[in-house]
């Protein structure tokens, strides 16, 4: 067999052969709808999302659907795959993914683009959606990144808004009547067009002003809304979470069960995306969480165990869970991991019982050096917190620290850039003020500085990215002014951040500069082996389109924004007003302590706060 | 704490599982059959868990062998409960309590290999002549260096079936010293002229130890 010669050629050919426990395997012939669940990376990116998991069992729970999984091959299956003519195919029964009938990529980051094109290319499938016939799948994406969906609006029949569990079986039900029906495929999307959450850009026209900036976005059809509202889960108690998922057979980048606490974030960080959309803050309960975590034990066989949130510290039953989950992973010889705690309700009690069962390394992300930065973006940590919890943790056993951050924030100096370096420097000094006998030997401190790139649907949403030159500057600012041996400095390829921030922010006029660049041998751009920045130079100019329009100048509230076709729940007021306190330096409090007014909680259907 | 040693074959697409990540996956189906594994002491304990041969990716195999400790003895039940937890394509053939006696994975010496050719054929009086050679020296890479080495006494047995596509080789094999089946198929393509196959499946048929027998 072909494929079995080329799998002998290829680097991890486990990526591409599935039959992994728990992956499901129907009977073909007993099944209506095929439906192929892309991730536009590899597999161990991809295998480690939460929301496949999701999506993958809920949908193979419907007898009559296939939910099958396919990710992008890496380079050397897919000069094999093109050399062979074999088309892009599903793991779990390698059919051809153009025999599908629904194709769903999911976004979770703006630079897996070209790997969406990429894979309808292997799979023989027209990138634009205007040039598939009556005979192509449906093709549709989901996930954060859909909450701009413009830079895909030529390409994607329909977009998913918000969270899928809630919306994906009602498309599905309206999917079978239709082909049932044998009715055109316009047919379809104008039926889901009324389903809640889902956007069809085709039945939207966009008009310009002469600077560039949007004149108009408005539906063609009366069949569409003025505005699409996201859809999401009212009570994650009820809401569909699997109670196994698949093991891979191969090591994945997340290798471990994901037990997810709650959606949303009490925060509020001015440039967080995720701390905005995923509104209101809704919990699941302890017990429910120790049931799916028994259960998921049991099925799965995992040595490890993960709480994942976005700011886990905040779940308000969390000494409960722990709790449970500790005497639960005892007694089955696993491991509990606690990510992203927030330093300052970092308890060392917590930590202890932690490291009952293993001690490993802390990470804690003030994202600004100096406070004055870390009050404009909403980040309500001070420096005594960040001193008094590295101070227990060292106390506790640990040496070593990541500390995360993020340079070319809005109103950013370069005093704030050195504060960073100022603030690691304490931390080392912290470590050393620890008494000998306590702390453990082999300080390690690493700082890790991300560029910042302004999102949609947060307070940054109008701020002007910093260029690639500035970036640089502020890199070696920072790199100068670490000076202890101790300390290790990680950045990240600013030309990355800066093409990050044209499609974060992007129209759909965009979607032609991803043609384009594909075409020039675009793919994998977040993999540093494979990005090529000269190659998406050419690609603008090429299409005619400034990139710097898109993210290096700070737009006006006049401003119609792309993005503004989705509605998050969270109001375009509540925004302003945060962008306005972020210029004066002034906090707002979390969601708990008082309510900041977002809108969520007018949001139709009813918006409710835990 | 009780030693066993357990006998399974791996095919299918399982066959592309690599070694490490073989032994994490019965360590995870061990869990998922509710069979506790003895782990090792200390502050980052793992199962206690060896594999005899490692087995190439990409080659199937009748006859691998694993040693693991448990907590607690096993029966019938707890194997099938084991083969239901494994993915497909690893099934357990047998399993048995380690007595004092029994021949350790380091005893291993030598595999038996089934070779099916899919671009090539030999006749077996071909493969009487190669082995009938004074030597076959072949390019050998060891963890250390790469140095041109007489495999022809590593070579046990060779010999094809009636239509020349089917070749079963038995050869050295064991953690200290090994000779991959490719080894012995580049010599073949190196020595036997006419012989240019490079498209084969190989199959491991068996693992003999010092005296001739398997490891059960």
């Amino acid at each position: 067999m072909e494929l079995d010669a080329i799998l002998k050629e290829v680097q991890k050919p486990a990526r591409y052969v599935g039959a992994e426990f728990n992956s499901v395997h129907k009977d073909l012939a007993e099944v209506y709808i095929r439906f192929a669940f892309c991730f536009p990376d590899v597999y161990e990116v991809g295998m480690s999302h939460l929301g496949i998991k999701i999506l993958y069992h809920l949908l193979n729970e419907q007898r009559d659907i296939y939910c099958e999984r396919v990710f992008a091959p890496w380079i050397d299956m897919e000069e094999k795959m093109r050399t062979a003519n074999i088309p892009l195919f599903s793991i779990e029964s390698r059919t051809p993914v153009r025999d599908f009938d629904v194709v769903g990529f999911t976004l979770q980051y703006e630079m897996s683009y070209t790997n969406i094109i990429n894979m309808l290319d292997l799979a023989g499938i027209p990138a634009l959606r205007e040039e598939r016939g009556e005979d192509m799948p449906f093709v549709y994406a989901g996930g954060p990144c859909a909450y701009n969906p413009e830079p895909l609006a030529d390409i994607m029949d329909f977009f998913m808004i918000g969270e899928s569990e809630e919306q994906i079986i009602e498309v599905m039900d309206a999917y079978r009547s239709w082909k049932q029906s044998g009715k055109e495929k316009r047919a379809f999307l104008e039926t889901i067009a009324s389903i809640r959450g889902i956007y069809v850009p085709g039945f939207y026209d966009v008009s310009y002003h002469e600077d560039g900036t949007i004149a108009d976005m408005k539906p063609n059809t009366p069949l569409a809304p003025a505005r699409v509202q996201k859809q999401y889960v009212r009570d994650m108690d009820k809401a569909y979470y699997p109670e196994t998922m698949i093991v891979p057979n191969m090591e994945i980048i997340h290798d471990r069960i994901t037990l997810e606490l709650f959606r949303g974030c009490i925060r509020g960080c001015r440039f967080c995306q995720a701390g905005m959309i995923y509104r209101p803050v809704r919990e699941k309960s302890p017990e429910r969480l120790l049931e799916l975590a028994e259960k998921l034990i049991d099925s799965t066989g995992y040595e490890e165990i993960s709480m994942s949130s976005l700011s886990t510290s905040d779940y308000t039953g969390l000494t409960e869970l722990t709790e449970g989950l500790l005497d639960l992973t005892v007694e089955k010889k696993i491991n509990l991991s606690l990510p992203s705690l927030r330093i300052d309700s970092f308890s060392m009690d917590l930590m202890q019982k932690v490291q009952k069962v293993r001690k490993s390394g802390l990470t804690f992300a003030p994202e600004a050096g100096s406070q004055r930065m870390r009050d404009v973006i909403n980040k309500g940590v001070t420096e005594e917190d960040l001193m008094r919890s590295v101070s227990l943790a060292f106390a506790g056993g640990y040496s070593g620290v990541k500390l995360y951050f993020m340079i070319g924030l809005p109103t950013e100096t370069e005093e704030d850039v050195k504060a960073i370096a100022h603030l690691a420097h304490k931390v080392v000094q912290a470590y050393r003020d620890t008494p000998k006998h306590l702390r453990n030997k082999g300080l390690r401190v690493t700082v890790s500085a991300s560029s910042f790139v302004p999102k949609p649907f947060t307070p940054f949403q109008w701020a002007a990215q910093d260029d690639i030159e500035t970036l640089r500057d502020k890199q070696h600012i920072l790199k100068d002014a670490i000076c202890d041996k101790a300390i290790s400095y990680n950045w990240h390829e600013a030309k990355l951040s800066v093409l990050e921030g044209v499609f974060a922010r992007g129209d759909r006029r965009l979607s032609k500069v991803l043609l384009r660049a594909h075409a020039l041998g675009a793919r994998f751009d977040a993999w540093h082996e494979c990005f090529d920045y000269d190659l998406w130079q050419e690609a603008f100019r090429q299409e005619g389109i400034d990139p710097d329009f898109y993210n290096h100048r700070e737009r006006s509230y006049d401003e119609i924004l792309p993005w503004e076709i989705i509605d998050p729940g969270v109001s375009r007021a509540f925004l302003e007003r945060e962008n306005e306190k972020a210029k004066r330096g002034e906090l707002t409090p979390n969601c708990r302590e008082s309510c900041g007014g977002c809108g969520i909680r007018q949001i139709g259907g009813g918006g409710v706060c835990d | 704490m009780i030693k066993y040693r357990f006998c399974y074959a791996k095919f299918g697409d399982a066959k592309y599982i690599s070694h490490l990540d073989l032994i994490r996956m019965f360590s995870r189906a061990f869990k998922r059959a509710g069979i506790p594994l003895t782990h090792s002491e200390g502050f980052n304990p793992h199962p206690k868990m060896a594999i005899g041969l490692p087995l190439s990716v990409g080659l199937t195999s009748e006859c691998e062998y694993m040693d693991a400790e448990l907590d607690r003895a096993i029966s019938a039940d707890d194997v099938s409960a084991l083969n239901a937890s494994l993915p497909m394509g690893i099934s357990i053939s047998a399993a048995a309590e380690r007595l004092v006696g029994t021949k350790k994975l380091a005893d291993i010496r030598w595999a038996t290999y089934k070779v099916t050719l899919h671009d090539g054929a030999v006749s077996q009086d071909a493969l009487d002549a190669f082995m009938a050679r004074a030597d076959v020296v072949v390019e050998k890479k060891t963890k250390r260096k790469v140095s041109d080495t007489d495999i022809l006494p590593d070579i046990a047995a060779l010999i094809v079936s009636k239509d020349g596509t089917v070749l079963t080789m038995t050869v050295s094999a064991g953690a200290s010293y090994n000779i991959k089946p490719e080894l012995v198929l580049l010599a073949m393509r190196t020595y036997i002229e006419g012989f240019g196959a490079t498209n084969y499946d190989i199959h491991r048929a068996a693992i003999i130890t010092d005296d001739g027998r398997n490891l059960m």
